[in-house]
């Protein structure tokens, strides 16, 4: 059984490759790509199709959330760096990156692939934050295309079916209307909570008062929809909130 | 029912306010062996006769007295999912064409199609297929790309609103002043006063109209235009 390298924690040996200076050439009008893949295999065929375009370039490859983070911060310049991430994981971490850099690079842009039969999780990525979504069958020509739309600050679809865009742009507007946003402090006391902590241990972790953690334990329920913290847990987790496995190290 | 070895007819309901688009229609089904079942210039009569009626295909026209073709192709196939349902219309823009998809309609003809492209249509439709463009479909997408833009902008928006600012931007946009909505909303002028600066800021705008236009854009509130 293969732990699943994406997740944020548990990183054994992570695959960076290291940044290419000459993204620094700004008198070329490319676009620098960073690939967030668990899967060599499907970085490498990536970064060959990508590396046929002249006007794009692989500055980055990372196996996981958190070197796609760490090379985001070592780039010397992070304007219009486009991120092609992997939405396709259980734990939603590929979800999670897309908030992260979403909420601390603002100037990137996200082109998120995965599997577009599942509607519902399309639609929670764009919220998230991605520019962009690729159905992972699609021609590489369609992601290429994808890739240089985010670029341009498009918004963009490819490889849905036009069966597929009545339910899509059905999630879209529920979500649009009321699909639960949890901030970023809800994020982070339900992060703690999901490790088994007690109430008190979470306000003094955090560094708040036991009072505020229940009140804000409360929000994340009504906000979910649920009553329980198991329950809490498992929503926040599949709507990409959370990581899967709490930090053990 | 048809007997085996009968060929059965297929069987189409025509919904458009023209009656001579619609007696067109009735010709073109006719000579290529279709029975017209019926036709109506309103909405609401199709909704029903398509309850009633069953037809294998349903040929509408988008602008209706009553209410709008992507309305009745919803309602349509709200009741039956199973309908199926042709648009023909003198609209032809991406819009249009994205917002019938989203409807769940088979086909999408602009009214310059010729007699052969309405039959073979209805044809491809009631065999299970639908029928578009490549060209409808690559706008669709593009017009999908769009409409998520606008939902995520009127969610951050949403986000960002409270409800206290809601119940005042309704207010404004009713063309109440400071005074009144005070003492609707039971606050005092000073407080609406910050409520309303909070929406400029929020908006993006420097005035009331500018408050409007943007809310109403964004869908949040809805302005009746007499």
């Amino acid at each position: 059984m293969s732990a699943n390298a994406f997740a944020l924690s548990a990183v054994e040996s992570p695959t960076v490759i290291s940044l290419d200076e000459s993204i620094i050439d700004l008198d070329q009008e490319q676009i620098g790509v960073i690939l967030v893949d668990h899967r060599r295999m499907v970085r490498a065929s990536m970064e060959a199709f990508i590396a046929q375009q002249s006007d794009l370039e692989v500055i980055g490859q990372a196996s996981n959330a958190t070197t796609a983070i760490e090379l985001l911060k070592d780039s010397p310049v992070d304007d219009g760096i486009v991120i092609v991430v992997d939405l396709d994981t259980s734990d939603g971490a590929g979800l999670n990156l897309v908030r992260t850099i979403e909420q601390d690079f603002p100037n990137c842009t996200v082109v998120g692939f995965g599997r577009g039969e599942d509607v519902a999780a399309v639609a929670r990525a764009f919220y998230a934050g991605v520019c962009a979504f690729v159905d992972a069958n699609v021609d590489p020509a369609e992601l290429v295309a994808a890739i240089r739309a985010a670029g341009a600050g498009d918004v963009v679809v490819k490889g849905l079916s036009r069966q597929a865009l009545p339910r899509l742009a059905q999630e879209i507007e529920k979500l649009k209307s009321g699909g639960p946003r949890l901030t970023e402090r809800e994020c982070q006391i339900l992060q703690v909570a999901a490790e088994g902590l007690a109430a008190q241990d979470i306000a003094q972790r955090i560094g708040i008062s036991v009072r505020t953690v229940t009140t804000h334990l409360s929000h994340i329920y009504s906000k979910l929809g649920v009553h329980s913290r198991v329950a809490a847990i498992a929503a926040a987790t599949k709507g990409g909130y959370l990581l899967s496995q709490p930090t053990e190290s | 029912m048809a007997a085996t070895g009968t060929q059965s007819h297929p069987r189409v309901l025509i919904v458009d306010d023209h009656p001579a688009i619609r007696r067109i229609v009735r010709l073109t089904c006719e000579r290529h062996g279709m029975d017209v079942i019926g036709e109506t210039p309103a909405g609401t009569e199709a909704i029903e006769m398509a309850r009633t009626l069953h037809p294998d295909v349903i040929v509408l026209d988008l602008v209706l007295p009553d209410m709008d073709g992507f309305t009745v192709a919803r309602s349509i196939r709200e009741e039956d999912p199973d309908s199926k349902i042709l648009i023909l219309s003198a609209r032809d823009d991406d819009k249009a064409v994205f917002d019938s998809i989203r409807a769940g309609v088979d086909g999408y003809l602009d009214k310059t199609a010729k007699e052969e492209q309405i039959s073979y249509a209805i044809d491809e439709i009631i065999a299970g297929r639908q029928v578009f463009s490549t060209e409808q479909d690559r706008s669709a997408m593009d017009q999908l790309g769009q409409f998520i833009r606008h939902s995520r902008e009127v969610a951050d928006v949403n986000s960002v609103l409270t409800d206290r600012e809601m119940d005042v931007l309704k207010l404004i946009a009713q063309g109440l002043t400071t005074r009144q909505m005070g003492s609707r909303l039971g606050l005092s002028d000073r407080t609406i006063e910050s409520h309303i600066s909070k929406l400029y800021r929020k908006l993006g705008a420097k005035t009331r109209v500018q408050v409007v236009m943007k809310a109403a854009a964004l869908g949040l509130i809805d302005i009746e235009i007499d």
